[in-house]
């Protein structure tokens, strides 16, 4: 947790000086923060709305959107928050939009099983996570979003705060309501294996 | 909030290794002194094990997801907006400008219409004159004043004994306007 925290401010840091890079003139510098945050991107995309091409879309307009943005960014909050923030929205908004459940069609390729490596432990894996997947998109929007960032990214609670635009206080809440009513809803065996 | 929530919370930072190092000790005498509480921490210790297990299992796309191709696509994509918002700023200059090219066009048009008007009243205006006088020999004569034209011509056509005489030089043309561009009044020959 500590690395993966050191390792959002060292991006935060880069961040900051490619922008200004690219707000000298250099172009090319926003492919470097392209590179650097978009399977983050991509996986909150797609753990958000569990459908591959869907998630491709919307990191491909969140980083159309923060090329538009970044020549007028004036450093007032951290990019990363800025991406996190409108992946979410969009991925709320498509949501919204398709009113079904995306996990379960797709959830068989969450994880890259090819047929040789299939063994009994694998399905069993793979099962497991397709019902954990099945909780998590039952949660109530907001607790859905905490889980994601706090367990799924290993965000801090005051990271997630922000990106939510709420106080510490709500993050924690919400994560315990959720914590609850995900060990009410998955079955005992899929919480009991590890 | 109730105390309970309070160190469910913490419990769960305790499970997520979040906690102080002070905090942390006093959460672990309260989970080892209450069963309910062990219940509770082992419950979440379970829940939050298994959802981080699947979120390493899951961690990386890389079989779905090329990064490369990504950006690719991505330079693409902006490159494709990028021409199209150009294309469509011209258009919208256009459209914005195209009730001026109208104004202007129609105004151009309006002026041209009243200077070939005036021309044609400075061209025709001795022509019936001259129809009468039944002229012959075409030259050029710029008449600097209307009246002394007018007298002139009368003089000429009095010397010639013309037996009817009708000049006239509209008043709203100036002075520089007129001229005799058309067989002069000057050259008669038998009147």
């Amino acid at each position: 947790m500590e690395k993966q925290n050191l390792n959002m401010n060292r991006v935060d840091c880069a961040d900051d000086h490619d922008i200004r890079a690219v707000q000298q003139g250099d172009q090319q510098m926003f492919y470097s923060i392209v590179q650097r945050n978009q399977s983050q991107i991509f996986r909150l995309a797609y753990r958000f709305c569990g459908q591959q091409e869907d998630a491709q879309d919307i990191t491909q307009e969140v980083f159309y959107k923060a090329y538009k943005i970044i020549p007028h960014w004036k450093f007032k909050a951290k990019f990363f928050t800025w991406l996190y923030q409108t992946t979410l929205n969009m991925a709320r908004t498509l949501r919204r939009k398709r009113k079904k459940i995306f996990f379960v069609a797709d959830m068989t390729s969450r994880i890259d099983f090819t047929a040789q490596q299939q063994t009994i432990t694998d399905i069993e894996k793979r099962e497991r996570s397709t019902q954990l997947q099945r909780a998590i998109d039952r949660l109530p929007g907001r607790q859905r979003i905490v889980v994601l960032l706090r367990i799924y990214e290993g965000l801090k609670i005051n990271q997630t705060a922000e990106i939510m635009r709420c106080r510490p206080g709500t993050v924690k809440s919400l994560l315990n309501q959720a914590l609850k009513r995900l060990s009410q809803d998955m079955p005992r065996e899929v919480v009991d294996v590890r | 909030m109730s105390d309970r929530q309070t160190t469910t919370q913490k419990i769960i930072q305790y499970v997520l290794n979040e906690l102080p190092a002070g905090e942390r000790l006093k959460i672990q005498n309260e989970v080892q002194a209450s069963p309910e509480l062990r219940a509770v921490y082992e419950r979440y210790r379970v829940l939050i094990g298994t959802l981080k297990g699947d979120a390493e299992a899951t961690a990386t796309l890389d079989h779905i997801y090329d990064e490369n191709q990504f950006i690719v696509a991505l330079q693409q994509r902006i490159e494709t907006q990028e021409s199209r918002r150009h294309y469509s700023h011209v258009l919208f200059l256009a459209r914005e400008h195209v009730f001026v090219v109208f104004i202007l066009f129609f105004t151009a048009i309006s002026l041209m219409g009243v200077w070939r008007f005036k021309q044609s009243h400075v061209v025709s205006a001795p022509i019936p004159y001259a129809q009468r006088m039944s002229l012959k020999r075409p030259s050029l004569l710029a008449i600097q004043q209307p009246s002394m034209a007018q007298d002139s011509v009368f003089q000429l056509a009095q010397h010639h004994r013309v037996p009817e005489f009708h000049f006239s030089i509209p008043s709203w043309l100036s002075v520089s306007d007129v001229r005799i561009t058309k067989p002069s009044l000057v050259d008669i020959k038998n009147p």
